[in-house]
């Protein structure tokens, strides 16, 4: 190291990109010569330790947390942008596919009453009959902000019906499929969702709810709050009414009208994909957004795709929706193993890699079309 | 060294950032959103001290994430993502003032100087390891002109290269040494 650095002051350190790369850590090649020099006892060791402590106080108020929700705001923005892209021409003048790509998201507004469809910004004032219907086809989900400020998260293949301006006494939406709803609090006017079998009724809470119509079960999965679930068929002296407590998970079977209350696991990190009777292998880097707690239930609507001792069959089903393609085994005894782990955001190809990383499988692509086999 | 605080950067590094700016501009949702939760706190601190305005601030950078959304197929390729949002709100804000949304207050705003403010007292005195000179130093920081404060803030409090600083306050790589070298000049005289 250069003599001249022991005649720094605090404004020469300051000056040298590479002390400031290392002490913000930008650097780490340089930072063990950086260190044995404050360790050799320089004659301006004092200077050097306040330029550190000013690099990291300005750095700290730099990045200072602010002091407001930055998921609302980001809701404000997806609600600015989807009323924007609404009555916008890039609606029609993009080609179906690359629109359903880029919104994720087909918007039809239904008039009530009238019969035809109506593209419109804002809510009108007063009251209204306007619903809304959002349908997400295959490979794609989407987020939505309610009028009273509540966001559902709409996964692929997957319906909501909703109001532009909810009753007075309820707040009632209709789904079909999965969603995750962050609801605002409101404690006279309950939120509710109305699925094919069951009501879901929450004054201000996080939860998910799946209930496509090819499926037995109707699952509420509750991340905070509490919800009230009502079966909308409920037997003969039954009350039909279950309360959901937090990190608990009802499933309903629609066959038998059976319910079933389990505490949801514990952070589904980022277990990597493995087939079960092996060691799990490290097929890909501990993922990105590791530190991003997200439950089993909700996580794909960051984007992942998290799989807990599931069998293929079932695996591939999800991968069906969330890519749009179709997933044919060839092989039944494939079935026999389970698989635990993360998919996030990545392509399908790069999916089924590490799904052949893991297990003795290999697969062919050929548009939407794929084969898994020994 | 050895407890040294890990800054958001090095987090970040983690994350691929060409990639995640390809996946946003092929219009994937959980890139924007990305984007927008890793470089919301940096940004609005960047936004709140050129307007002295928290309310104006969160305003424009909605503006900015929905300029970026909708033209986000025409936008470039970057080569550092937080230098080039930073470049974005700059010149949203700049719109903003030249479209007379509100009055210029300082009256060479115009001619590419902002209204910069820096005050980070508060919170240095709140910390342990305050030593005077820490405090006086960034104390003096407000005898500086705008033009020097913004180039201090950017290279230090936001941790942005010369070339980047260049690319956002509009100036030459050596002019925005020179700008530094000067303003930490006259800090040291103060000393």
């Amino acid at each position: 190291m250069n003599n001249s650095i022991d005649h720094y002051r605090i404004t020469d350190f300051l000056e040298d990109s590479g002390f400031v790369a290392w002490v913000n850590g930008n650097d780490p090649e340089t930072s063990a010569t950086w260190e044995s020099w404050m360790k050799s006892g320089p004659p301006n060791l004092d200077q050097a330790e306040q330029a550190i402590g000013l690099l990291r106080a300005m750095r700290q108020e730099g990045e200072r947390e602010v002091p407001f929700s930055k998921e609302d705001e980001f809701a404000k923005i997806l609600h600015r942008i989807m009323h924007r892209e609404l009555i916008s021409k890039d609606y029609g003048s993009t080609s179906l596919r690359k629109w359903l790509r880029v919104a994720a998201v087909i918007i039809l507004l239904l008039v009530s009453g009238t019969g035809y469809l109506l593209i419109r910004s804002g809510f009108s004032p007063g009251r209204t009959l306007t619903s809304h219907e959002i349908t997400v086809p295959k490979g794609s989900r989407t987020q939505i902000t309610l009028e009273d400020g509540s966001t559902v998260w709409l996964n692929a293949e997957s319906t909501l019906k909703y109001p532009s301006r909810f009753a007075r006494s309820v707040r009632q939406v209709e789904l079909t499929g999965e969603a995750y709803f962050t609801v605002t609090k409101s404690p006279d006017r309950p939120f509710v969702v109305l699925t094919s079998d069951v009501r879901i009724k929450v004054l201000g809470t996080s939860f998910n709810v799946k209930a496509y119509p090819n499926e037995d079960i109707i699952e509420t999965t509750l991340e905070s709050g509490l919800v009230n679930i009502e079966k909308i068929r409920a037997e003969k002296g039954e009350s039909g009414k279950i309360i959901l407590k937090p990190r608990q998970k009802l499933v309903l079977y629609k066959s038998t009208l059976n319910a079933e209350i389990t505490e949801v696991k514990d952070k589904a990190g980022t277990a990597p994909v493995a087939a079960e009777g092996r060691e799990p292998q490290e097929v890909r880097k501990p993922s990105l957004y590791s530190n991003y707690e997200t439950e089993l239930a909700t996580s794909w609507k960051d984007g992942k795709l998290i799989f807990r001792g599931e069998s293929l069959d079932l695996l591939t089903a999800r991968l069906e929706k969330s890519y749009n393609v179709n997933i044919r085994i060839a092989d039944p005894e494939l079935n026999q193993k389970t698989y635990t782990g993360t998919f996030e955001n990545e392509t399908i190809e790069q999916a089924l890699e590490a799904l052949c990383l893991a297990s003795d499988i290999k697969f062919t692509i050929e548009k939407n079309d794929i084969t898994i086999y020994k | 060294m050895s407890e040294q605080r890990k800054t958001s950067d090095q987090r970040k590094k983690k994350v691929n950032e060409p990639f995640l700016w390809e996946s946003f501009k092929k219009g994937q949702s959980w890139a924007f959103k990305r984007i927008y939760m890793d470089y919301y706190d940096a940004l609005f601190n960047y936004g709140s001290r050129m307007l002295h305005s928290e309310s104006e601030a969160k305003d424009l950078i909605q503006d900015l994430f929905i300029r970026l959304w909708t033209r986000r197929r025409s936008l470039p390729g970057i080569r550092n993502l937080k230098g080039y949002l930073f470049t974005a709100l700059r010149s949203v804000i700049i719109d903003y003032f030249r479209a007379g949304s509100r009055q210029v207050v300082d009256s060479d705003f115009l001619s590419g100087h902002t209204n910069f403010n820096i005050s980070a007292e508060q919170e240095i005195i709140d910390r342990e390891t305050t030593k005077e000179t820490e405090t006086f130093l960034l104390q003096s920081l407000d005898s500086l002109s705008n033009r020097e404060k913004e180039a201090i803030y950017l290279r230090y409090y936001q941790n942005l290269d010369h070339k980047e600083i260049g690319r956002i306050m509009g100036l030459r790589y050596q002019s925005v040494r020179n700008l530094i070298h000067k303003a930490l000049r006259s800090l040291r005289e103060k000393m």
